[in-house]
């Protein structure tokens, strides 16, 4: 697997003439157009099994003997791109979420069951489509700001 | 196959070794692997008999410490791997869970290893 990079120092000479906070929210956005490719992706690799609905009601049986009511979601419609702080004022950064608890025994597996690592897939299969799609926002968001 | 001679290989560390998921009278502590990807190696005629497999490979116990002391030997013995057919096995990540999809929790540690071998 490899993907083509060119045109860094370009790039470093365009965003080196905005202001840092312009530059932050030109890559903010650039950042956030890969994290959606990987969304899309994530979204056509994760499982979709028939037997199940959105919104059904199921009933959990705890260990101790009791039962609590959940609501099911399905793990492709809960799959969203988060803005979220970097930890480091270098970087910006943006996460892809999955809001369904099973999602992570089908990534990994459990005792249970063999692991279906469908968001690996995801991010492997598209790296290229992930910095093109961030290099196309960002230039544009270069070329709206005038450099 | 690679995967014969990891079950092989395994089976020196730990007597339970199960490909994909436990069976249901599993025994503990024990080990389970999943070929998670298969990279052919590609050259100018095309692909050869090589390629770079990624396992993941799971510790499983009621205990804490003899998952992570079972990974331990599992990551050792990955490491040292090199025979006619595998070239080299690298370490790439670790992550340590619990997994409470059972009756009695298990405390497990996943291990990913990329080997270079003949497939």
């Amino acid at each position: 697997m490899s993907v083509n990079l060119t045109g860094f120092a370009d790039l470093q000479r365009r965003l080196e003439r905005l202001s840092k906070e312009e530059a932050t929210k030109a890559g903010q956005a650039a950042n956030r157009a890969g994290a959606v490719v990987v969304r899309k992706a994530a979204i056509q690799e994760a499982p979709d099994s028939p037997k199940t609905t959105e919104g059904e009601v199921r009933t959990r049986h705890n260990k101790g003997g009791s039962t609590r009511r959940e609501v099911h979601h399905k793990i492709k419609n809960w799959i969203k791109v988060k803005k979220t702080r970097s930890t480091s004022a270098t970087e910006v950064q943006n996460t892809v979420a999955i809001f369904a608890y099973q999602s992570l025994f089908v990534q990994f597996g459990s005792i249970h069951n063999a692991a279906d690592p469908f968001f690996q897939r995801a991010v492997d299969n598209n790296k290229q489509s992930i910095i093109e799609a961030m290099a196309k926002v960002l230039n544009r968001q270069l070329v709206r700001r005038g450099v | 196959m690679v995967d014969y001679k990891l079950v092989e290989r395994l089976k020196t560390l730990c007597p339970n070794v199960y490909p994909g998921a436990a069976p249901l009278d599993y025994q503990r502590p024990c080990i389970v692997y999943n070929r998670i990807k298969t990279d052919p190696t590609r050259d100018l005629d095309d692909s050869d008999d090589t390629a770079t497999v990624t396992f993941q490979i799971d510790t499983y116990s009621t205990l804490q410490t003899e998952a992570i002391s079972l990974a331990r030997s599992v990551r050792d013995s990955m490491k040292a791997w090199q025979d006619d057919d595998v070239q080299c096995a690298a370490y790439t990540a670790r992550q340590d869970m619990i997994d409470n999809t059972t009756e009695t929790q298990l405390y497990r540690v996943m291990h990913y290893f990329e080997v270079f071998t003949r497939d």
